[in-house]
């Protein structure tokens, strides 16, 4: 699932500043679930935004939506009528829901309000973690299923960087687990350690040609 | 929305004089969808109710509001009076202007009830009915444990018709159950064999609950005996798994010999030392016996049970110089004093010391050396047998069981969590009842009680074979739910679980067997899909478009109906006074507040929003305060972060007899807060 | 003719969760309370939290005559005592006496409007204490111009709902039950009786339960017409607990005054409190962490004090012996609070040969088994709560559900007896 949080309210209300209608655009899928961007957080939003400008004795018109998904043409196209109405887009999906919109309403400046941070998931309530970092040549099989470039600091493919400390935790942030010992434990239990003998060489993140594009084989 | 809504007015007996009922009927008259108005003096009484109801039917009313009392006096009878013009009750909304109007503030208020009107008509046009259904439940329970506790507790349940199944890790029933016949002459063996042929208990030994799922009425469970996996069905669920001793000290490897012997220095166990005393071939009776209780511990009803009766058992059997070291007697338990008088009595000496006595072994003795408190002198002697202080605490299995069952632990790993709310054998999850030496250390007495306690909640929830219920109170909607399992996380009820829609998509689904309605799930949703009756997001926003209408200003309280808010009404009854632009939006517990809510009373032009729920550590949704003040720091941070000078919001905790501290927070709250500058 | 429902004497904590958990398994229930409100004691202790919950459980005694209050199958009858018994299990004969109270509670709606007429002053037509349940006017016969033969009429006339009569007397009435729960709870032990404390002779020795009470209403602890803070206070535990007459620790005092020295600690930092006690029982679910927490804030003095002298006034001296220095201290303090113990209920006497109940030495009602549960010696009527021993909240609580288990069960139990002797014939 993709992970964002939301922008720096100083950095929203300068997007959105020479503006006096404005849709505040929730997605009902990954960022809702994380909290970020769904119908939740587009009320907060647009909340925010009405008492900031108000304050200022500049009102805002803040008009909420939220669609299921913002990357889809058909799902945005329910909101047009809206879009319509306003003199600007604040969307709160990840990137691809920010630039489908664009896309659909050439006409119409579509800001950001949330930063697409990573691919992850949840570690419990309100926590989510890196998980992947959407490389396009995924060698899980090899790890033990835990991707040590967004786990491992530094990204290392070929084992620990040699500062890992005590109880197994990275010597960048002690309050996360090293990736490379979590890889040992997990082969260790499969019986896989001599997985770790192999040398890999560094790896081709051009492998898939920006930008990418997928054509699903026929069904 | 085009509800016809009737309205009406109680002046109390004409007591209430610093409203104006004639301005405040005219002008409820003239709010949007309000049908009719009527003046009453007397609502309350049979002769109002009465004249209610023939208006409800005359009239055509099909939503109702009362501008009377506080809700929390008469807001029952008034719902009666709905069901009988055949309404449904929930069509009620109350403007409560007596406690949190008249009676709380000085001079004429008229303009402040009218207000409150307006916020009741504008939610009683937008409540929902809810409807009443009758939910099947199974009607046998499990008892997990096989200790005195579990088989009372079958035992009773069967009297009164309920089937059991009572599982335990041992091979035998009854371990640890000797214990209470040790200590209060309780026939254990015949309790066992009447367990052993009663069918109505099945007894299950060697065996495991290795799985749970489901709700009070609907428990599913996967029990582990040997290599077999059986599933079974319960309705309710009841822990018995007792606790477990240990010494206080180790005493190190060098006085240490171990088993019950007698000859040479020996440090032993009171379970040990109980064996000494019922073996009839003992070698030798000891001659001088020493015991020890609560120096490591503070909870130590049991170890005072256990060292009293222990002490008196041997003085009366051998007749040794017996000599008792404990730094208080814990004698805050049925019985517990005449124990200690009569310990005393026979000859046992105690000595009351600071700190832990020092051990020693010398010349194949036991050395204990300590200073007498009353004395103000050090002594030492030596004894053959030193009874060591013995610890209690939870049992092997508490860990896991209480991860298996989602249910919170206190403080020190016994089950149950320090809500007292929850006493004596509740927990947090609708249909899984703690009981005995699980639950912590308390006296035998408190047991026996709580295991009748436990009968009258098993009973009461399953008895009947069906739960009434509200049908969907809370639900979240599967159109809008995407599944991101936030409110089965944050459910401190356990009532929520992922479930599959007729057309397979996996939506939350909330149990309405197993929901107590309070609401933290509906303030959590991001994606806003669970609606909650009567306090959904309309309901709400509708009330707050209402606010500061009147006044210049005005401030909000979302009030806890368990804490806040009966202390505001009992303010009233106190005529403690605060500034008259308070209002108050009763909520089920300071959980439902949303952030949203928070913000769209400062956008309707509060001033200061102030949300107010129980005393942390007493909320009776466990986390709702919590989750309450986590949200207030959030909202507090919003609000920073667009630099809205002048709007302050803070949450308050406190207990619904607290009326100084309710006016306290409000007159604190509104005094820092500036009045908006708009 | 078997009748199931189950007569509560004594709407205290205990009495009131026998009714709720009776009323909630379909029994009716008749609460029958001596006085004008229901609650007992603990419905007017205050809310001790500081920044947490203290675990006093006051709101819970609250929350529970709320319910039972507003329960459809629990009847409340308010000034009323027992004055009779015949009958068996399932059919018991109840004779209850109502006393005269002059306001009808079922009418009364608070309005104040008598008060407000009342000629006299201070006023002899009340409104009862703030969370009086039911929140009924009092009318004091003694304050009343009547009770001094005038014709005053004056409230009666002026009352909205015709809720005042005077010219009552006392109504007797039978009431017809399967089952009886006595659940009349306790005496706070008078401290009078120990002199030489120097309560009832000095204005600024109180017990445990005139703070609490304090506390209620004033919301801090503020004495005195000028409420004035003391600043220097000492609690004495065991005040008519564990000594020649009280066999028995009351069980409650250490935990109240822990927890109200605690909230004293909280409101005002820099006040001094001393407890000076025997033992200190800490025992029981949560309060060891509560003791932790306060036990270097608060000084503990083992050893109780004997005397109490008023030195200047305003000013006491505490004359005690301190066990662990293992001498005899004087010490003074602004305010001096007596942590008096549960005795048991003065008429406990008379209602124990009325229903031929046993008591037990100390004076409490005495059950079956020497450990505490809730079967007297006469089939069909149970004790619940602090008249059958001490009990904390939590405890009346437990041991009130406990008597209403039995009392079901045997109602149950004779109901499908007599089933099945009629099924013989």
């Amino acid at each position: 699932m993709i992970i964002a949080e939301r922008k720096p309210m100083e950095e929203i209300k300068e997007l959105v500043a020479p503006y006096k209608k404005v849709l505040v655009a929730g997605c009902g899928t990954c960022v809702t679930v994380c909290w970020a961007g769904g119908e939740k957080e587009v009320a907060i939003l647009a909340s925010q935004l009405r008492l900031a400008r108000s304050a200022k004795g500049n009102g805002i018109v803040a008009i909420e939506a939220t669609v299921e998904r913002q990357c889809e043409r058909e799902m945005v196209a329910e909101i047009k009528d809206k879009v319509a109405e306003a003199d600007a887009v604040l969307s709160l999906a990840c990137g691809s829901g920010v630039q489908t919109m664009a896309e659909m309403f050439e006409d119409k400046p579509v800001f950001p309000g949330v930063n697409t941070v990573f691919i992850g998931m949840p570690q419990g309530e309100g926590l989510w973690i890196e998980m992947c970092g959407g490389c396009g040549d995924c060698f899980l099989d090899r790890t033990g299923g835990v991707c040590p470039i967004v786990r491992c600091a530094k990204g290392l493919l070929n084992g620990p960087c040699g500062g890992t400390k005590r109880g197994g935790k990275c010597e960048i942030d002690p309050d996360k687990d090293c990736g490379w010992v979590l890889i040992y434990r997990r082969l260790e239990k499969q019986g896989r350690l001599d997985l770790m003998r192999n040398y890999y060489a560094p790896k081709n993140y051009r492998a898939v040609k920006r930008p990418g594009k997928i054509q699903a084989g026929k069904a | 929305m085009d509800r016809r809504i009737g309205v009406f007015l109680c002046n109390c007996g004409g007591a209430i004089k610093n409203i104006d009922f004639d301005i405040a009927a005219g002008k409820a008259a003239a709010l949007p969808g309000v049908a009719s108005v009527d003046l009453s003096s007397n609502l309350c009484l049979e002769e109002g109710r009465e004249k209610m109801l023939s208006r409800i039917k005359e009239e055509h009313i099909e939503g109702v509001v009362v501008a009377a009392c506080s809700p929390e006096f008469q807001e029952h009878i008034f719902r009666g009076v709905l069901k009988e013009a055949g309404l449904n009750e929930h069509l009620l909304a109350m403007a409560n202007i007596r406690e949190q109007c008249s009676w709380a503030h000085e001079g004429d208020v008229t303009e402040k009830a009218v207000e409150l009107m307006e916020m009741a008509v504008r939610r009683a046009r937008s409540l929902q009915p809810i409807e009443k259904k009758e939910l099947p439940v199974n009607k046998e329970v499990l008892v997990v444990g096989g200790g005195f506790s579990a088989i009372n507790v079958a035992l009773q349940l069967s009297r009164i018709g309920l089937r059991t199944t009572l599982l335990q890790e041992e091979a035998l029933l009854g371990i640890g159950a000797e214990e209470s016949e040790r200590f209060c002459c309780f026939d254990t063996d015949s309790m066992i064999s009447a367990a052993e042929i009663d069918e109505n208990i099945e007894i299950l030994t060697s065996a495991q609950m290795t799985a749970v799922e489901g709700k009070v009425g609907d428990f599913r469970v996967v029990i582990r005996k040997g290599v077999e996996e059986i599933i079974r069905k319960y309705g309710a669920i009841v822990l018995a798994i007792g606790c477990q001793t240990r010494l206080a000290s180790d005493f190190g490897p060098e006085l240490r010999t171990g088993g019950g012997a007698i000859a040479g220095p020996n440090i032993v166990s009171q379970e040990q030392f109980c064996s000494m005393l019922v073996n009839p071939n003992l070698e030798k009776e000891p001659r001088t016996i020493c015991l020890m209780f609560d120096f490591s511990d503070e909870n130590s009803r049991f170890a005072a049970v256990a060292t009293l009766n222990n002490a008196l058992a041997a003085k009366k059997k051998w007749g040794s110089e017996i000599y008792v070291f404990y730094k208080n007697a814990k004698v805050d338990g049925q019985g517990m004093e005449r124990l200690y008088r009569e310990a005393r009595n026979c000859g046992v000496v105690f000595v009351k010391t600071d700190a832990s006595p020092r051990i020693a072994v010398e010349n194949g003795r036991v050395g204990i050396e300590a200073r007498d408190t009353f004395l103000g002198e050090d002594i030492s002697l030596a004894c053959d047998v030193l009874v060591a202080e013995e610890l209690y605490l939870p049992g092997e299995g508490t860990g896991t069981l209480n991860l298996l069952l989602n249910v919170r632990r206190d403080s020190r790993g016994f089950l149950q969590d320090e809500n007292v709310h929850l006493y004596p054998v509740g927990s947090e999850r609708k249909g899984i009842l703690f009981v005995g030496g699980c639950r912590g250390d308390s006296g035998i007495g408190s047991v026996l009680a709580d295991i009748s306690s436990v009968v009258m909640s098993v009973h009461e929830l399953l008895s009947a074979g069906r739960i009434p219920v509200d049908v969907e109170k809370v639900r979240a909607d599967p159109q809008k739910c995407v599944a991101c399992l936030t409110c089965i996380r944050v459910c401190p009820h356990g009532a929520i679980h992922l479930t599959r829609t007729d057309n397979s998509k996996e939506v939350a689904g909330i149990s309405d067997l197993a929901c107590y309605a309070c609401g933290i799930c509906a303030a959590i949703c991001p994606a806003k899909a669970i609606r909650f009756q009567g306090h959904r997001d309309e309901e709400i926003v509708t009330q707050l478009e209402a606010v500061g209408k009147a006044l210049n200003g005005c401030h909000v309280a979302f009030c806890c109906e368990r804490s806040a808010y009966p202390a505001a009404d009992l303010a009233g009854r106190l005529r403690l006074h605060y500034p008259e632009n308070l209002r108050i939006i009763r909520v089920p517990c300071a959980g439902q507040v949303d952030v949203f809510h928070i913000l769209k009373a400062f956008e309707k032009g509060a001033a200061a929003v102030l949300v107010m729920g129980c005393e942390e550590g007493a909320c009776h949704h466990i986390t709702g305060n919590t989750r309450a003040k986590e949200r207030v720091k959030y909202c507090d941070m919003l609000l920073k972060e667009i630099r809205v000078d002048g709007r302050r919001v803070a949450m308050f905790n406190l207990s619904p007899n607290a009326p100084h501290k309710f006016v306290g927070a409000v007159n604190e709250m509104i005094k820092t807060a500036k009045e908006p500058g708009r | 003719m078997e009748n199931k429902s189950v007569l509560v004497f004594g709407s205290g904590v205990s009495g009131v969760a026998s009714a709720l958990e009776l009323a909630n398994a379909g029994i009716s229930v008749y609460l029958v309370e001596k006085e004008a409100v229901v609650g007992g004691h603990s419905a007017s202790f205050c809310c001790k939290a500081t920044d947490v919950c203290s675990r006093c459980s006051a709101c819970v005694v609250l929350d529970k005559i709320k319910e039972a209050v507003a329960h459809p199958r629990i009847r409340v009858l308010t000034y009323s005592t027992i004055a009779r018994l015949t009958g068996e299990l399932g059919n018991f004969q109840v004779g209850i006496v109502k006393q005269p109270h002059h306001v009808d509670e079922q009418r009364c709606i608070a309005c104040g409007v008598c008060t407000e007429v009342c000629p006299v002053n201070p006023k002899a037509i009340h409104p009862p204490s703030a969370e009086a349940t039911p929140f009924s006017y009092v009318l004091d016969e003694g304050l009343c111009l009547r009770s001094k033969g005038e014709k005053c009429d004056v409230c009666r006339a002026n009352c909205p709902t015709q809720a005042i009569e005077f010219a009552l007397k006392p109504k007797e009435q039978e009431l017809n039950v399967g089952a009886i729960i006595v659940a009349t709870g306790f005496d706070v032990f008078d401290a009078r009786m120990k002199g030489s404390l120097g309560y009832g002779r000095y204005s600024n020795v109180l017990t445990g339960l005139d703070l609490e009470q304090v506390f209620t209403r004033e919301g801090r602890l503020r004495l005195g017409a000028d409420g004035k803070e003391p600043r220097n206070i000492a609690f004495v535990q065991c005040v008519g607990s564990r000594d020649e007459g009280h066999g028995y620790c009351s069980q409650v005092c250490c935990k109240y005054a822990m927890k109200l020295a605690g909230l004293i600690k909280y409101q005002s930092p820099d006040t001094r409190v001393t407890i000076f006690y025997i033992d200190l029982q800490t025992a029981g679910k949560g309060f060891a962490q509560f003791y932790e927490k306060y036990k270097q804030s608060i000084r503990f003095v083992r050893g109780v004090p004997v005397e109490v002298l008023q030195t200047l006034p305003g000013e006491l001296e505490v004359k005690f012996e301190d066990v662990s220095e293992g001498k005899v201290c004087r010490d003074t303090f602004d305010l001096v609070v007596l942590s008096v113990g549960i005795s048991p209920g003065r008429n406990s006497w008379d209602l124990a040969r009325i229903l031929g109940i046993n008591l037990t030495d100390e004076g409490f009602f005495d059950v079956r088994d020497s450990i505490g549960s809730n079967e007297t010696n006469v089939d069909g009527v149970f004790v619940a709560g602090t008249c059958q021993g001490p009990k904390d909240i939590p405890g009346s609580i437990s041991h009130g559900i406990a008597a209403a288990s039995k009392a079901m069960q045997v109602l149950g139990q004779s109901a499908s007896q007599r089933r099945g002797k009629q099924g013989s014939h």
